[in-house]
């Protein structure tokens, strides 16, 4: 992966000048107070690289790692259990997440393809795999989330389902995103709770882990689908990618598209996806018969809006999607075009 | 009714690469030159064996080319009847945001998932969770504004109630869309798709 | 790299170029899986045959408007859930007969529906044609049986069989059909004497 290892060196580039120029700082001062400030300004700037680090790492660790683990996820008016396994077998990935609660549904995912499972046998479909560039969005857009975030770790460890585990904080630089913690575990960085909060400091959604092992004794026969199962592809087609004719006469900072690209999906529907490197939004566009005006729902942490707008004699249907607050969702409305 | 060897082992080969989605032009070139009811029953052979290695239930036999005949004779017969039948739109097979009742392949994954997120609860979590021991940083959390108030704001899952089920499931669609490109892109593995599990279904 | 939706875009083209032979193809390829799934919806066996009939059909009739934006099958799939659903709409408008409870879909065994295996020859038929099969593919030299079983069960494309079997494309592809050629010889017999 030449990001991460581009990433590294230039952490480790970044620390390496940070410290000579705190050297020069102490040669060429003798006043306490201002070397007091040098030190204090370097130790932010440590903390901030080293919370990069374990992010990074977190990020390899969900796909480096084995475990077997139960945790919770809940928002406002709602709460799972689900049980996630992890492993990497003769080079292939295994990784499944399964629904405690309710019917117990199962996601498998085998390298880059995703089945779903169910429980009753009534009935299953086959399909080649879907080809999906999983490793390459196994990384995270490090420079990109600096733009949005400020990135801390936090000296005071905790506990989390029984592990040491170091707090990260992402608090963002406007108002157009949501502040994230990260709980990662001190010994293998993997990501042990994650809450997403709003402006105002209230939890929006939480991910925690109640229980892990680090050394399950997985095998392959766990992660194919039982017998009698009922599978179904997640993914009901391939992407196709296709020319983006639209864009954004504003975005907020650090918000990118992810590719290059649109992606048609089935019925003449685009799909874009920006990201801050944190946060997405998904954007679909698809020609539409009725006018709409702009309404917007959520469910969680998810916001989703939609809206009609016409060019020339087209109307054309505008959804967003994604985990940013309502303001944004609105103003990306508003500010979506087509392409001159 | 001659069996499978005494074909040319490479128009079977090619068959057997076509029902697995592997076959190239040449391949199916290959097949095409064969007699459709051997293939047809050779494909039955196929799909037989991936029964018995998939499903619990009992595997079928029996449709062999009698189906893919009668579809044939159907359509020539309706070629010869009105030749405008040909040109019937896709729209007309695939209105897949209006009509209610037109419902999309993917619902069905989402219709197991619905009890589960009907069975719900409220979790009642203290604010200020965030950042409690480091106060200091709450300012810089912004607040954010509602410019237009929380009029326009529903939760989806009153979306039912709004009769407006074609609409809630294409939103539902970009839901998991969006899960699924969550999961890919943020560095948590799958559990983005938890998300998934949460969300409302009609149904 | 061809893989599904590549073969089946290949046979797409020549339909829409008039090939009906192509699309003969199609529907000996699908009609299992079109015929189970629409007996999720409607439960009769001859019922469902007509209406997955109609589906083809359909499908046939759209064909010129397919522009390979989703996998054939999704498209076709599509196509046939809309016409069991309407077909049930339509039969449900003509009382009392239709009692279809569309919540139930995912619990009914299409398969146990439209297997015709209520007779007692038909099910013993059926019981030893799948024994047979185990029984063949548990003979299967070890590469034959993995290759298979990867794609089968598994439901790896060939290209990801290579990987994990480390050996070429081609191999695979061999593999997978001198696999089903063997359990297919071993199996004839039974399935022609359940015509």
């Amino acid at each position: 992966m030449t990001f991460t290892l581009w990433f590294r060196c230039c952490v480790v580039l970044l620390s390496s000048l940070l410290f000579s120029a705190s050297v020069f700082a102490d040669d060429i001062t003798t006043d306490r107070v201002a070397v007091t400030k040098k030190t204090v300004h370097e130790v932010a700037t440590h903390s901030s690289s080293q919370a990069l680090i374990l992010l990074e790492n977190m990020t390899q660790s969900f796909a480096a790692l084995k475990y077997d683990g139960v945790f919770v996820h809940s928002e406002a008016t709602n709460m799972n259990s689900m049980r996630v396994r992890h492993d990497v077998m003769n080079g292939v990935e295994y990784e499944s997440l399964i629904d405690l609660d309710g019917d117990k549904v199962e996601v498998l995912r085998i390298d880059d393809t995703i089945i779903c499972v169910y429980p009753d046998a009534s009935f299953a479909t086959h399909r080649a795999p879907v080809a999906l560039p999983f490793e390459r969005f196994k990384e995270f857009e490090l420079d990109q989330l600096l733009q949005g975030y400020e990135i801390k770790l936090s000296d005071s460890n905790t506990r989390i389902a029984g592990r040491d585990a170091l707090r990260i904080t992402l608090i963002p630089k406007d108002t157009y995103r949501y502040g994230h913690e990260f709980f990662i575990d001190a010994e293998n960085h993997f990501l042990l709770k994650h809450d997403v909060i709003k402006a105002d400091g209230k939890l929006l959604e939480r991910i925690q882990f109640t229980s892990v092992s680090f050394s399950p004794d997985l095998k392959r026969e766990d992660f194919v689908p039982k017998k009698g199962t009922y599978t179904e592809p997640v993914f009901e087609s391939e992407h196709r990618q296709i020319k983006n004719l639209w864009q954004f006469d504003w975005l907020p900072e650090g918000f990118s598209l992810v590719w290059p690209e649109a992606r048609a999906l089935n019925h003449g529907t685009s799909m874009l996806l920006l990201s801050d490197g944190m946060a997405t939004v998904s954007v679909f566009v698809e020609p539409a018969m009725k006018a709409k005006g702009m309404s917007v729902f959520y469910t969680g942490a998810t916001m989703a809006g939609e809206q009609t707008f016409k060019v020339k004699d087209q109307m054309y249907l505008l959804t967003m999607v994604g985990e940013v607050p309502q303001a944004t969702i609105e103003k990306l409305m508003t500010v979506f075009m087509p392409r001159h | 009714m001659a069996a499978l060897n005494d074909h040319a082992p490479e128009s079977l080969s090619s068959l057997s690469a076509m029902f697995d989605g592997e076959a190239n032009e040449q391949d199916i070139d290959r097949i095409l030159k064969e007699d459709s009811a051997h293939i047809t029953k050779q494909l039955e052979g196929f799909h037989v064996i991936q029964q018995a290695l998939t499903k619990e239930s009992k595997v079928t036999v029996g449709l062999q080319d009698s189906f893919v005949s009668s579809i044939r004779a159907k359509i020539d017969a309706e070629d010869l009847a009105n030749q405008n039948d040909a040109d019937i739109k896709a729209d007309n097979v695939l209105s897949f945001s209006e009509g209610a009742q037109h419902k999309p392949a993917w619902k069905v994954m989402f219709s197991s998932v619905a009890v589960a997120a009907s069975v719900t609860f409220v979790v009642i979590f203290g604010g200020n969770l965030f950042l409690s021991s480091e106060t200091s940083n709450v300012n810089t959390l912004a607040e954010v504004s509602t410019p237009e108030g929380d009029e326009s704001v529903a939760a989806l899952a009153e979306l039912n109630k709004e009769a407006l089920p074609a609409d809630s499931i294409r939103l539902q669609h970009y839901l998991r869309q969006h899960a699924e490109q969550a999961a890919m892109t943020v560095g948590q593995g799958m559990i983005p798709m938890a998300r998934v599990v949460s969300y409302p279904v009609e149904e | 790299m061809p893989h599904e939706t590549s073969s089946d875009q290949a046979l797409v083209k020549r339909v829409q170029q008039g090939d009906k032979q192509a699309f003969d193809l199609l529907v000996a390829k699908y009609q299992y899986k079109v015929i189970g799934l629409i007996g999720r919806y409607v439960h009769d066996r001859s019922e469902a045959l007509d209406v997955a009939q109609d589906s083809f059909i359909k499908a046939y009739r759209a064909i010129g408007n397919f522009r390979g934006e989703s996998a054939f099958y999704t498209w076709l799939y599509r196509i046939a859930v809309n016409t069991a659903k309407n077909y049930l709409v339509s039969r449900s408008r003509r009382p009392p007969e239709s009692d279809v409870e569309l919540d139930n879909e995912e619990v009914f065994s299409a398969y146990e529906a439209l297997a015709d295996i209520d007779t007692p020859d038909a099910k013993l038929n059926s019981d030893r044609l799948e024994a047979a099969i185990h029984g063949a593919i548990k003979n299967l030299p070890e590469e034959l049986r993995s290759a298979l079983t990867l794609r089968e069960f598994d439901g790896l494309s060939y290209e990801d069989i290579a990987l994990i079997m480390s050996c070429p494309v081609g191999t695979v592809r061999s593999r997978i059909f001198r696999a089903r050629e063997a359990v297919e010889k071993h199996i004839r017999p039974l399935m022609d004497t359940g015509e």
